[in-house]
């Protein structure tokens, strides 16, 4: 969406605050919801022991 | 008071600007989705969700469904909205030209069934249900219920729904209890009970028409705990003639109860009863699958297959409610940020004539807006271009497209179901938070985004069961093929736009973001056959990895 947002922008065509919003929008999933990935695949890469050691009776 | 407005703007730069639909004339419809016609359309079901189902949200939510003599009664004012959904033609978008529909792309009935939830999900479940149930009847039913049963849901005048679920078993469907047993005139009589059935009973309707799974005996006569002896049967709430269309009586369908529950209030989630019902085995065309040994053979339960062809539209419906619920709450999460005044500005008053600032200065308020817009608006150019592969993986003439579309539609199912939902409710819930103690009180509307979206992460396949899906079949079935085919795509999207310095940003979020997506992909082949604990384990981490990359390639 950001490529077809600067293309218009820069052809000067159609609203520009709707594809400026896109590119606001763009870089927050860019600079914050991307970084989340590491977390979530250093969690990934724990493996399963740590959810199975405990014995289902000490739940 | 909530609002909404349909994003119909948005929309219309899916279509025509990013995925350019109106350019492949080549696949059945396409040619007439011309932006007047799709602004054409876009605009009419904008108009009758905001006007028609949105004000009947709130007020379905207070009073409920109730259990009267054997029959549901649903909220004030459903009945007539049912009746004017069909009249507007709303439900027949998408339904085959013989019954009188549109024939509408899938593009344009997501787009429409997003709207419908926005406004009120309570509501669009009765119809969407029954879409669902109508489009698998007419894939596997006779003719007969073609002609007389499809017809009449297709006009509004009956409703369906899908009957899977027993007390004891959801997920695990070959646990299932309930029974057919053949006749001599080979219908079927069917009883058990079904339970958590959207819109099992109402008052909307003079039939319904249930869709449900249920086994028959095995060679030996025996009931067994085998997914293959499990069938698909259509079982309606009033007998009808096969001949004459016409109703001949109740059939042995009956309401249990009516669950009293979270959200979702307006529809009628019941405990159905079925007590030697007359049942009609639904066949369909049985599918041909090849053997090991190359034999070609008919799949034992033919019908079933479309049992599930019903239900993956249901899973990607229900990841499109998840858009819906987070577009709503956000909406009115701005409308209350703009207005609402308190403290200043960290940085110097912006309304220094008024007694405070409104709060859309804060960074915090912002980022729990900006959050739910960005999910929303990359979530619904997934669902958009999904759908617009279902058509493709139909009708395109080229094999080899057909067939990558069919494996990224695939593919991109489960996470579209259960990203979507997991975002959509944190959307809700951030949108809410923006309302401070307001937010909790039942009168400003906030609080039912929030009950109703959780639903939405629980049904049509609870969201570990979509990652663990995600992980141990669509990941790598076919020696990965699908996954192979995606981050080919990813790499040229990549390759292409490198060089662009405008696109930086975005193209470098989204190769730091494939990168880990493929080392979480290898950790996984390396570990999973160690242990099959470990791809359990890391499913969930995985599918929100692979939505959050797969949503920076919309983004990008």
């Amino acid at each position: 969406m950001a490529k077809v947002s600067l293309a218009k922008l820069k052809e000067g065509t159609g609203n520009p605050d709707f594809y400026k919003r896109k590119l606001t929008l763009a870089r927050y999933w860019a600079e914050r919801e991307i970084p989340m990935t590491a977390g979530w695949l250093e969690r990934a890469k724990a493996g399963a022991d740590g959810l199975m050691e405990l014995d289902a009776v000490n739940f | 008071m909530p609002s909404y407005k349909a994003p119909v703007e948005d929309f219309l730069f899916l279509f025509h600007e990013l995925l350019e639909i109106e350019k492949r004339t080549d696949l059945p419809g396409f040619a007439d989705l011309t932006p007047d016609m799709t602004s054409a359309i876009l605009e009419g079901g904008a108009k009758f969700c905001e006007e028609v189902l949105q004000p009947l949200n709130q007020s379905g939510d207070e009073e409920g469904c109730h259990l009267e003599n054997g029959v549901v009664r649903t909220p004030k004012g459903f009945k007539e909205a049912f009746r004017a959904y069909a009249d507007g033609g709303w439900n027949k978008l998408g339904v085959a030209e013989e019954l009188g529909g549109a024939n509408l792309p899938s593009v344009i009935t997501f787009a429409f069934s997003e709207m419908g939830s926005s406004s009120n999900q309570a509501f669009a479940m009765y119809p969407g249900l029954t879409g669902a149930a109508l489009g698998a009847l007419w894939a596997t039913g006779e003719d007969w219920m073609r002609q007389h049963v499809a017809q009449r849901m297709a006009d509004g005048d009956w409703a369906g729904t899908m009957c899977l679920t027993e007390p004891h078993c959801g997920t695990d469907l070959k646990l299932m209890k309930t029974r057919a047993v053949k006749q001599d005139d080979g219908t079927y009589r069917l009883s058990g009970t079904k339970i958590f059935i959207s819109g099992g009973d109402h008052d909307m309707t003079e039939n319904i028409i249930h869709m449900v799974i249920a086994k028959l005996p095995n060679e030996e006569g025996k009931y067994v705990d085998d997914l293959s002896t499990v069938n698909f049967f259509m079982v309606p709430k009033m007998l009808v003639d096969p001949e004459t269309g016409e109703i001949k009586g109740p059939n042995g369908v009956s309401v249990g109860a009516v669950e009293k529950k979270m959200g979702i209030k307006g529809n009628a989630t019941c405990v159905m009863n079925f007590d030697n019902a007359v049942a009609y085995h639904l066949k369909g065309r049985a599918p041909e699958k090849k053997t090991e040994d190359g034999k070609v053979v008919k799949s034992k339960s033919a019908g079933m297959a479309g049992m599930f062809g019903m239900m993956n539209g249901a899973r990607m419906g229900v990841g499109i409610q998840g858009i819906a619920a987070g577009e709503v709450a956000y909406q009115n999460g701005v409308a209350y940020a703009q207005e609402r005044l308190a403290g200043r500005s960290l940085t110097g008053a912006k309304n220094p004539d008024g007694p405070a600032d409104p709060i859309m200065v804060f960074p915090d308020v912002r980022r729990l807006l900006i959050s739910s817009r960005a999910f929303v608006e990359g979530a619904r150019a997934l669902a958009m271009y999904v759908s617009f592969l279902f058509s493709v993986a139909r009708s395109s003439t080229d094999e080899a497209e057909r067939q990558e579309a069919e494996d990224l539609s695939q593919l991109f199912t489960p996470v579209i179901k259960a990203y979507f939902t997991y975002k959509g409710f944190e959307a809700a819930n951030a949108s809410m938070q923006t309302f401070g103690g307001h937010g909790y009180i039942r009168d400003n509307g906030m609080e039912q985004f929030v009950r109703d979206a959780r639903i939405n992460q629980v049904y049509e396949g609870a969201n570990g069961i979509q990652a663990l899906d995600l992980v141990a079949r669509k990941m790598t079935s076919k020696g990965g093929r699908a996954t192979l085919t995606y981050f080919g795509k990813l790499e040229a999207f990549i390759k292409e736009n490198e060089g662009d310095a405008d696109m930086k940003l975005y193209v470098d979020a989204l190769k730091t973001g494939y990168a880990r997506l493929g080392d979480a992909a290898g950790w996984l082949m390396q570990n999973a056959p160690k242990n099959y604990d470990n791809a359990g384990a890391a499913s969930y981490d995985i599918l929100n990895i692979f939505g959050t990359v797969t949503l920076a390639w919309m983004w990008a």
